[in-house]
């Protein structure tokens, strides 16, 4: 692994715009940057990026193939008792997934490391699957990468077969806070790839979704909404005014109601406790558990429900060096073991790892100065070389 | 090393459309790809009604108020990059098949009858513009 510095396209905002990458600089900062890639041997991916997030899939699978019943378990997480029936019929009925991205601590000399599992709603997907695929391209043809250079990258045609499988050819409505500019370019992206493997789509501000009093969330045309992708987390919808109809309702939700186990930072501690040691896992507990002691006085601090590392703390022999603000952290936290992101010329990258209907198919890099993952982080592209 | 996507991969080239308009209340001409929605006229004439708050019990985390009203490569077998083919990864909105009008559900049209809106969102709202619902 590499940091390799690199010029610029000098049109790359141009073709940005063009593509409909609207949020490529973000309050006058730069997100999308492209002066220096990540650079992997074909084995680094092989090895240490494709077979270890299918098996941490695995893991995850098996976690909440344990704990949807389970009541002990569906406490430590601290989900509403009142949606363990939807999540656990959503499972057994066998709802399909979409999409995931495992963020992990990589260096290139040891294996990677879980950071966390971003399982119900995560973003910077079009930015993965085709401007960094757009860069290769245009990178190799500009002699700013190798001739030969590759990218860890099918997300693109995996999501349109997903889609295919998933829609089965009904409509499928999306919908999230589309005032978002990411979250509405996710949205769009997402659009555009089910309408690529044959669905009708509809995008729906979350908000303007209706329900009717014959028991169906509707659109604004008042249509029944049978199948949903949503760019909003389960445990929002679960407090929301609507959140006690979801059961009642033939709607089917993507992500499915069981990622909601999967979204939540509880998995640290539970799959550290399920395969304790596993070279992929970092260790971490519960911050009520006694066993968290054994972290000692440095480690990181996770709300249970946390997005892009809001009110994640690094703490240093008792001393909280980092800490991202955030509005999270009532459901309790866990802490786990502090993993050091590689350093690269002053910046700390972590892995994006997608899966695409749970296989592994692409690599995805956010760069700071902060070894905080957070909103502010930079996008930058990889290349195997 | 894998193959290189196909020479056909793709329309690739840079296309100008203009971003879509998602389906906002009030409006009825929703443009993904130029194909003009209906049925903004009979949702003004549905009634609506504030929401029901939350369960009881369900504290909102976090301090946040409790929502109690609504608001009007592939893999080691293949290459690593792209496979070819026919799709398109040349711009977000590249797709011609894709609209915003709704279709015909599998579920029964709703026709008449009572409709209320604003029950989801109101969490997200309550945060700042900062933290939406990606991660």
């Amino acid at each position: 692994m590499q940091r390799i510095t690199c010029p610029e396209r000098d049109d790359w905002r141009q073709t940005a715009e063009q593509t409909g990458f609207a949020f490529h600089t973000i309050d006058g900062e730069r997100y999308w940057d492209e002066r220096a890639y990540y650079a992997f041997t074909l084995d680094e991916i092989e090895r240490e990026i494709e077979g270890p997030t299918g098996e941490i899939d695995a893991m995850c699978l098996e976690l909440v193939r344990r704990a949807v019943d389970d009541e002990r378990t569906l406490r430590r997480l601290k989900i509403p008792e009142a949606f363990w029936p939807l999540i656990s019929t959503s499972w057994h009925n066998d709802e399909g997934s979409l999409y995931g991205r495992l963020d992990l601590a990589f260096d290139g000399r040891g294996p990677a490391k879980l950071l966390e599992y971003n399982a119900d709603t995560p973003t910077s997907i079009f930015e993965a699957a085709v401007f960094q695929w757009t860069w290769l391209e245009q990178a190799i043809e500009r002699r700013i990468t190798p001739e030969r250079a590759d990218q860890f990258n099918s997300i693109h045609e995996r999501l349109i077969e997903a889609w295919k499988a998933l829609g089965k050819g009904h409509p499928l409505h999306l919908t999230g806070t589309v005032d978002n500019a990411e979250d509405a370019g996710t949205l769009a992206y997402l659009q555009d790839t089910a309408a690529q493997a044959g669905l009708a789509t509809t995008l729906i501000d979350i908000a303007d979704i209706g329900w009717h009093d014959n028991g169906n969330f509707v659109d604004l045309d008042n249509r029944a909404i049978a199948l949903a992708f949503k760019l909003y987390p389960w445990e929002w919808m679960f407090h929301d005014a609507f959140g006690a109809r979801l059961a009642g309702t033939s709607t089917r939700w993507i992500e499915p109601p069981w990622k909601a186990i999967l979204s939540n930072k509880g998995i640290l501690p539970l799959l550290w406790e399920m395969f304790p040691h596993h070279p992929n896992l970092l260790p971490a507990y519960f911050e009520d558990d006694p066993a968290a002691a054994s972290l000692g006085a440095s480690f990181v601090r996770k709300p249970l429900y946390s997005r892009e590392g809001a009110n994640v703390a690094l703490v240093s022999s008792g001393v909280t060096l980092a800490e991202q603000q955030g509005p999270y952290g009532a459901e309790g936290y866990v802490r786990q073991a502090f993993a050091s992101l590689p350093n690269f010329s002053d910046q700390y990258p972590v892995l994006g790892s997608w899966l695409v209907d749970h296989t592994s198919c692409g690599l995805s890099i956010r760069e700071d100065e902060n070894p905080i993952t957070g909103n502010s982080s930079r996008f930058l592209p990889h290349a195997i070389i | 090393m894998a193959d290189k996507p196909a020479s056909e991969f793709g329309t690739r080239k840079p296309v100008a459309i203009r971003p879509p308009q998602p389906v906002k209340r009030g409006q009825v001409a929703l443009l993904l790809m130029g194909t003009l929605a209906v049925g903004g006229g009979a949702y003004a004439m549905m009634p609506s009604e504030n929401c029901q708050p939350n369960q009881p019990g369900m504290a909102a985390p976090s301090g946040l108020p409790t929502n109690t009203e609504c608001r009007p490569r592939g893999s080691s077998s293949g290459g690593h990059g792209s496979s070819g083919g026919s799709s398109s990864r040349s711009s977000v909105y590249s797709s011609g098949s894709s609209s915003n009008h709704a279709s015909s559900g599998t579920l029964s049209d709703s026709g008449t009858g009572h409709v209320t809106r604003g029950g989801f969102g109101g969490y997200a709202h309550a945060f700042t513009s900062h933290f939406s619902g990606g991660g």
